[in-house]
């Protein structure tokens, strides 16, 4: 099977710091999901960036299918924005401005809309309503503006904007920080349910290892710039396990946890 | 209750100066008719506000300086807009070495006080109202586009315009989805703040005789005219420096007061989207 997303030996660093991603390589299958772990400063953003051809790379190759990112013109690269979506860590300005949330909610639909007549049959208000309802909110909570809902409900319209389009790349960055417990066990919930499809790849990103072992079915843990690890998720306690990844372990507080990673 | 009092207030004011504008086009008096026998009147039934040194009526000339005095301090304030906001747009989104070369002009145009470089600009250019309206633009212009350049960085570095370029959004659709109802309000801020400013401006360069040319009655070119008749008509000198001090206080307050509401919505906001991070 090809890959679907591969970054292969991938570097940037940042003009004038030391800071960036060094030889990074992985390949991402369809129907996978690769989880990023690494303290702030690890390279995650720079990774998340490169990944969504937001920053020119200073060496690799970055393809999603047969498109590569980082030779793309105006046309591929609008055909890789209409295969890719993100969800990224809360923030209260993540909306479209002075409008309701249906604006910010349709806007992949209407920004591609060959693909999003196809999903939305015309009815592009039908089409909100459900996804609304998909995502566990109030259909009429369309028609408010967004500082009107709570973080949680917010990082719900983003994951239903980024499926709505079925994207066949997805990245979660950070999708749960900056959210109180209760919402981030309930968004969590909502992306183990919802990102999962045969043809898609996730690679999600996160501080936090526990978020990582609930969502990826592999895991990838960086540290200065570079992946120092790579495991499935059963092998997480293993003795093998690089140093910095079993430091981690230790400092998500997972040691009730552990017992029951050893029978998984 | 008093909020909405004020606002009413200052609607009728601006009804009533948008009524002395049309009123000056339609005006059936000539404000050039000399009539020497007839000059430095006081008020009367035939002439409102008296007759000037030369005979010519006040009424119809303090009317006529209307167009003048506030038409081109409008016409100032839009092409200092329209040449200022794309500017400021450009910049602040681009950045690099367009955005370097951008804050080097600003400021070196900043460097100077307004007034200064108007002066030494219109001198430059020659006598005239179109020429001290070009002299204006080439120093306002520039304040528009610092004040949107940097709205405009702080936006589109946000996340909100991240994951809309990640949808698949263009630019021109980033610049009209959050861009422009960024920079709405304070634009419509500075321009009606800035309408007090030019005015005094265009009139403080007619008066020493670089804007408006007689028999052209602009306010200040009427201030400039009538210096010499001082001890003994006043009113040759009060009545078009009330109506400069007037409408130039108008604006300005107006544009403060808009000034006061924009930034209490801004803070509601604010605090609303506190309330609902907190939960």
């Amino acid at each position: 099977m090809n890959p679907l997303f591969e970054m292969k030996d991938v570097s940037y660093h940042y003009p004038k710091t030391a800071s960036g991603v060094r030889g990074i390589s992985f390949r991402l299958f369809p129907g996978e999901t690769i989880g990023v772990a690494g303290e702030s400063g690890s390279g995650k953003s720079t990774l998340v960036k490169l990944a969504l051809g937001l920053l020119p790379a200073d060496e690799g190759s970055i393809t999603l299918k047969d498109i590569s990112i980082l030779a793309a013109g105006r046309k591929e690269k609008l055909r890789f924005r209409r295969q890719t979506q993100a969800v990224l860590q809360h923030d209260v300005r993540s909306f479209i401005p002075v409008k309701n949330i249906i604006h910010t909610l349709l806007e992949p639909v209407h920004n591609f809309p060959e693909r999003g007549r196809a999903l939305t049959n015309g009815n592009d208000r039908q089409f909100a309503e459900e996804w609304m309802t998909r995502v566990g909110l109030e259909p009429d909570m369309l028609d408010r503006r967004p500082e009107a809902l709570s973080g949680g409900q917010q990082q719900r319209v983003h994951i239903a904007r980024a499926l709505s389009i079925n994207p066949s790349f997805l990245l979660l960055d950070e999708p749960t920080s900056n959210l109180d417990t209760v919402s981030q066990a309930a968004v969590l919930h909502l992306l183990q349910h919802e990102t999962a499809h045969p043809e898609r790849g996730v690679l999600c990103i996160s501080h936090d290892l526990a978020v990582l072992h609930q969502l990826a079915d592999r895991i990838l843990v960086m540290k200065d710039g570079r992946i120092v690890d790579d495991f499935y998720k059963s092998e997480t306690w293993n003795q093998n396990r690089h140093p910095y990844t079993k430091l981690l372990v230790q400092a998500g507080g997972w040691n009730g946890l552990e017992d029951q990673g050893k029978t998984v | 209750m008093k909020r909405t009092l004020s606002s009413r207030l200052y609607l009728l004011l601006f009804l009533f100066v948008f009524f002395i504008l049309v009123l000056s086009w339609f005006w059936p008096v000539s404000s050039s008719a000399v009539s020497v026998p007839e000059r430095l009147q006081g008020p009367s039934a035939a002439y409102w506000l008296g007759t000037d040194q030369l005979g010519r009526d006040v009424l119809a000339r303090m009317l006529e300086g209307a167009s003048y005095t506030i038409g081109f301090s409008l016409l100032a304030i839009v092409l200092s807009v329209l040449l200022g906001v794309p500017a400021g747009i450009l910049a602040g989104m681009k950045g690099g070495w367009i955005d370097r070369l951008f804050t080097r002009i600003g400021d070196s145009f900043l460097a100077f006080p307004d007034f200064l470089l108007a002066l030494l600009l219109s001198a430059v250019l020659g006598p005239g109202l179109f020429n001290v309206v070009i002299a204006v633009v080439l120093v306002k212009w520039i304040q528009y586009s610092y004040l949107v350049r940097g709205i405009t960085r702080e936006v589109t570095q946000g996340q909100a315009v991240l994951l809309s370029i990640i949808n698949g959004s263009s630019t021109a659709a980033i610049i009209k989805a959050h861009v422009f109802p960024a920079i709405r309000s304070h634009v419509l801020v500075m321009s009606t703040t800035d309408v007090g400013k030019v005015m005094l401006l265009i009139a403080s360069l007619s008066y020493i005789g670089l804007g408006a040319q007689p028999p052209s009655a602009e306010w200040g070119a009427m201030l400039n005219e009538s210096r010499a008749y001082f001890t003994d008509s006043p009113r040759l000198l009060l009545i078009p420096g009330a109506a400069i001090a007037g409408t130039a206080l108008l604006f300005h307050s107006a544009g403060d007061k808009w000034r006061d509401s924009f930034l209490k919505e801004e803070t509601e906001a604010k605090e609303e989207k506190q309330r609902a991070a907190n939960g």
